[in-house]
């Protein structure tokens, strides 16, 4: 808009304003960071009376602290089973919604209906329903289930966005030099799509990886890590706590930083081959 | 001609790739939500549920003064909420999309927006708790600067907490549905605007809010649903003062009142319902997301 | 090859909900000919392809080709190979990749299908870019990894979606004479859907005129320039004016006496049988009309003239007779240079009535091609 223009004074304003709000966002963060190195005698506040690792080797000695390991464990199992399922599940679907169907309108509402219903709601009907139908809840089904709930419907509209830009003359292509249905998915529909899926199994794992008001109530017996770190704020008054927080926060930086780095690489092959 | 479906026996295709997806929904969101609803009708002592017909969970929920205090509560929340997600998502969203001028920083300060939602809510909710406290670093902070002799006090554990952490956790879905309005904005028509001597303002007014309307509905869902859905940061971040709906309903499941909480939860699904469908009336998402 | 290469299509129909995009169809190309379908957007000629090309499966009818009958058979397999109006290059593969794709398919090995992509690639003159991505092409390029992707499953008929549409006027005249030079070399079938009329004179040998799902004529292009077989056809070929009137009766050569609006008479050779008082529409050619020094009521027409443009080696002289259409003359240049003509001046025309070419068709539309 203001190509070619001087920058005004509203520019740094805004910029102003922007940069508050990226402060605002990452500036607590950036505090449980430096805290969780808080030294042995330190609280929960700056400040700092040291600099060590202590809070993080007392997380993993220490059994005051709940089921971390377990929960860790069964978070990042629940987490990649639902990439895969909601990266499966998203592209058919994804693909089916490309043509009119009958029923196509209806479901779309109640997936829309899954991502908008609070999360706990939906945890108490899932874990009611299996309870009425005489079912053991457990983090593998009735967990597993309830995440999906959450992660479906983000993978389908995804998806929406993804097929906006592929173009079905594509897979006729395909098909017109002899290709069958699974030669067309493997070898066009899957390949092209590749980036975008990428996209599809990142929401699907961190998605997962974080849930908690679905999983509270459908989880059964054994917790996932969000519900034991929301119960360590209950009960925990250490730096121990933003020790947990870091360790997860960099987990989830590590599977972004995986996804994008992934995204670029396969982007920067197809240049690269296109050069050569 | 070229957006028809292909031919080949291909008509039950569509089903089959749709299918899992169907299946799974309607097992798992709708059936749970029938569940609730059955529930909610049922008989109960505090120890079982009896399969017998009553209205006794309804009356019981809209004649207690408590359902309405806290739906005002939760309810005030989120439009608080509301609004102060919308003026920060949307000015973000205007300097990225009409002051940053190459597309390479677009992405890059909107990734830097994006990225904390894929990290742990809970986690980033209790980083406020250091930095709020009697003892945290904003108390320090103003008392050195010799502006208040006493730590503040109704900076953690309080509305203010809550509301703010809401915010902190919710104004990146704002920015990112916003965001994508504006940046589908032809540049000409502000051009356009401009030469026939439509001021800033004007421009902002008659242009760019009507255009970023399908945005900002979007936005507003998600902020007002996942506001009513809450319970830990109002439970947490009021140090148990100010009670949510959801978290009210939380301590009837604890306490085995299956069919209560399912009364309210059912309750709270028609007043989201409302809520969001008063936010379809302003602006018909489906159809603006087809474009 | 010519017979493998036949096509039959019988009453074929393909409905979209209550819509008839081809309505029972019946056409016949020869085997090794070089046919275009042309007609407005929405007309039903890339759907008629389609079917052709499996991608669409009639509502009724059946296809064959080379006498056998693919109706349903499976695209990929019946012979045909498609060139897509967006060329749909597979973006993530090279261009030998691109091309040998349907030996990929078949399970021809690695090496033997990427020397024969590389034979087709330098067929088509991109040898040197055979590990370039489509993205990095040029739109001409493009086309052409197109043409040597559909080449190189030996089709026995090319179909073709508008293949010169996104080319500009210069590459779109070089190709032209390309596709013609391919289809002489390989002597199989090209099927050519095109909405340009200039393309489909130059390039066939038959021209399928279609107009809201049916053929309204299939004949050599000559034939249907000389013998438009409706109005809308000659509108939309273009080169002609299109005249009507009553039928007053037959002379004594047989030809049908019509009198057109301003008591004017016409004689019309027509063999189909005519009745006293019908309506009859009739057109001439734009080339075979002279101008003459005074309205002779006769094969002849007078107006304003309303706009005059030059072509080069004729000029165009639009006439308002009155009619609501304008009537068109193309002048030779040094016949119209000899004396001018300015707008606002009245024009005569006559012309022989062996120009009057009776429109049997019932077909009025306008014919105005929709630009697309």
């Amino acid at each position: 808009m203001a190509q070619g223009q001087k920058r005004g004074p509203g520019f740094y304003l805004l910029a102003a304003f922007f940069t508050l709000f990226v402060i605002f966002l990452y500036g607590p963060m950036l505090m449980i960071f430096i805290l969780s190195f808080q030294g042995t005698t330190g609280g929960l506040t700056l400040p700092m009376r040291g600099v060590s690792v202590h809070w993080f080797g007392d997380l993993l000695t220490s059994t005051r602290y709940g089921d971390l390991g377990g929960g860790l464990t069964r978070s990042i199992l629940l987490g990649l089973l639902a990439l895969v399922l909601t990266t499966v599940i998203s592209l058919f679907a994804g693909l089916a919604f490309r043509r009119r169907f009958v029923g196509a309108g209806p479901l779309f509402y109640l997936s829309i209906i899954s991502l908008v219903v609070p999360g706990i709601l939906l945890g108490l009907g899932i874990s009611q329903m299996f309870q009425l139908l005489g079912l053991r809840l457990s983090w593998l089904t009735s967990g597993l289930v309830a995440h999906l709930t959450w992660t479906l419907p983000f993978g389908l509209l995804i998806m929406f966005a993804v097929l906006n830009r592929f173009d079905t003359s594509w897979e006729e292509a395909a098909r017109d030099a002899g290709a069958r249905a699974w030669a067309t998915l493997r070898l066009v529909t899957i390949p092209i799509l590749f980036p975008g899926l990428i996209a599809v199994a990142l929401f699907g794992f961190t998605l997962s990886y974080d849930e908690m008001p679905r999983t509270l109530l459908t989880v059964g017996g054994k917790n996932t890590l969000p519900i034991e770190i929301s119960n360590m704020t209950m009960t925990v008054t250490t730096p121990a706590l933003y020790a947990i927080g870091t360790l997860t926060s960099a987990l989830s930086f590590a599977v972004i930083a995986i996804s994008f780095i992934s995204i670029a690489v396969i982007q920067k092959r197809r240049e690269r081959r296109a050069e050569d | 001609m070229s957006g028809r479906s292909s031919g080949g026996g291909t008509r039950l295709v569509p089903y089959l790739q749709v299918a899992p997806l169907a299946l799974f929904t309607i097992a798992f969101v709708g059936i749970p939500i029938m569940t609730l609803l059955a529930l909610s009708f049922w008989q109960t002592d505090g120890i079982s549920i009896y399969r017998e017909f009553t209205l006794e969970n309804y009356r019981e929920l809209f004649t207690s003064g408590l359902t309405y205090r806290l739906f005002y509560t939760t309810i005030k929340f989120a439009l608080i909420t509301l609004v102060a997600t919308t003026i920060i998502g949307f000015t973000c969203s205007y300097f990225l999309v009409f002051h940053v001028r190459s597309l390479k920083w677009q992405i890059a300060l909107l990734l830097v927006c994006t990225i904390p939602f894929w990290t742990s809510n809970v986690i980033r909710m209790i980083s406020w708790i250091p930095f709020l406290g009697r003892e945290g670093l904003f108390n320090r902070a103003i008392m050195s600067m010799g502006l208040t002799s006493e730590p503040l006090d109704f900076l953690l554990y309080s509305q203010f907490s809550v509301v703010l952490t809401y915010i902190h956790l919710y104004t990146l879905f704002m920015i990112v549905p916003i965001f994508n309005s504006m940046a589908k904005i032809n540049p000409n028509i502000i051009e356009a605007a401009r030469d026939a001597g439509a001021s800033g303002w004007q421009i902002l007014t008659t242009i760019i809010i009507p255009l970023s309307r399908t945005g900002i509905a979007l936005g507003a869902i998600f902020v007002v649903t996942l506001v009513m859905g809450d319970f830990f940061v109002a439970r947490v971040m009021s140090g148990g003062q100010a009670a949510s709906v959801v978290s009210a309903m939380k301590n009837q499941i604890d306490n085995l009142f299956y069919p209560q909480a399912a009364a309210m939860a059912i309750l709270l699904i028609v007043v989201v319902a409302l809520l969001v469908s008063a936010i379809l009336r302003v602006v018909d998402i489906r159809s603006e997301l087809a474009k | 090859m010519s017979e493998q290469s036949r096509i039959d299509i019988r009453s074929v129909t393909k409905a979209f909900g209550a819509v008839k995009a081809v309505n029972n169809v019946d056409l016949t190309i020869d085997g090794g000919s070089y046919c275009c379908m042309i007609g407005p957007s929405g007309c039903g000629k890339t759907t008629l392809l389609r079917m052709i090309a499996g991608h669409e499966q009639p509502t009724s009818g059946t296809i064959r080709i080379g006498g056998e009958d693919v109706t349903h058979a499976r695209t990929g397999s019946r012979g045909t190979a498609l060139m897509f109006q967006n060329y749909a290059l597979f973006p993530h593969l090279t261009l030998t990749d691109n091309v040998a794709f349907s030996l990929r398919v078949k399970g021809v090995a690695g090496d033997d299908r990427r020397r024969q992509a590389k034979e087709m690639l330098d067929r088509v003159q991109l040898g040197h870019l055979a590990d370039r991505l489509p993205s990095e092409l040029s739109g001409g390029q493009q086309q052409r990894v197109a043409l040597a992707r559909a080449l190189i499953t030996n089709p026995k008929v090319l179909l073709l979606d508008e293949p010169l549409s996104a080319l500009d006027e210069f590459l779109r005249l070089r190709m032209r004479v390309e596709l013609k030079r391919l289809q002489n070399e390989l002597g199989i079938t090209f099927i050519h859907v095109t909405h340009t009329q200039p393309e489909a004179i130059a390039l066939a040998d038959q021209v399928v005129v279609m107009d809201h799902g049916l053929i309204e004529q299939a004949a050599s292009p000559r034939d249907i320039y000389n013998h438009p077989h409706s109005p809308y056809v000659a509108r939309f070929m273009g080169g002609q004016n299109v005249l009507s009137g009553t039928v007053t009766g037959r002379d004594t050569e047989g030809r049908a006496t019509v009198e057109g609006s301003g008591g004017i008479r016409y004689d019309v050779a027509t063999e189909a049988a005519v009745e006293t008082g019908q309506e009859l529409r009739f057109s001439v050619r734009r080339d075979h009309i002279r101008r003459a020094e005074a309205a002779s009521g006769h094969n002849s027409l007078s107006g304003t003239a309303i706009n005059i443009e030059y072509q080069g080696t004729f000029v165009k002289v639009a006439l308002d007779t009155g009619l609501r259409e304008e009537f068109i003359i193309y002048m030779q240049d040094d016949a119209y240079f000899a004396r001018p003509i300015e707008v606002g001046e009245t024009v005569h025309a006559e012309w022989d009535a062996a120009q009057n070419h009776h429109l049997i068709g019932l077909n009025n539309s306008t014919g105005n091609p929709h630009e697309d």
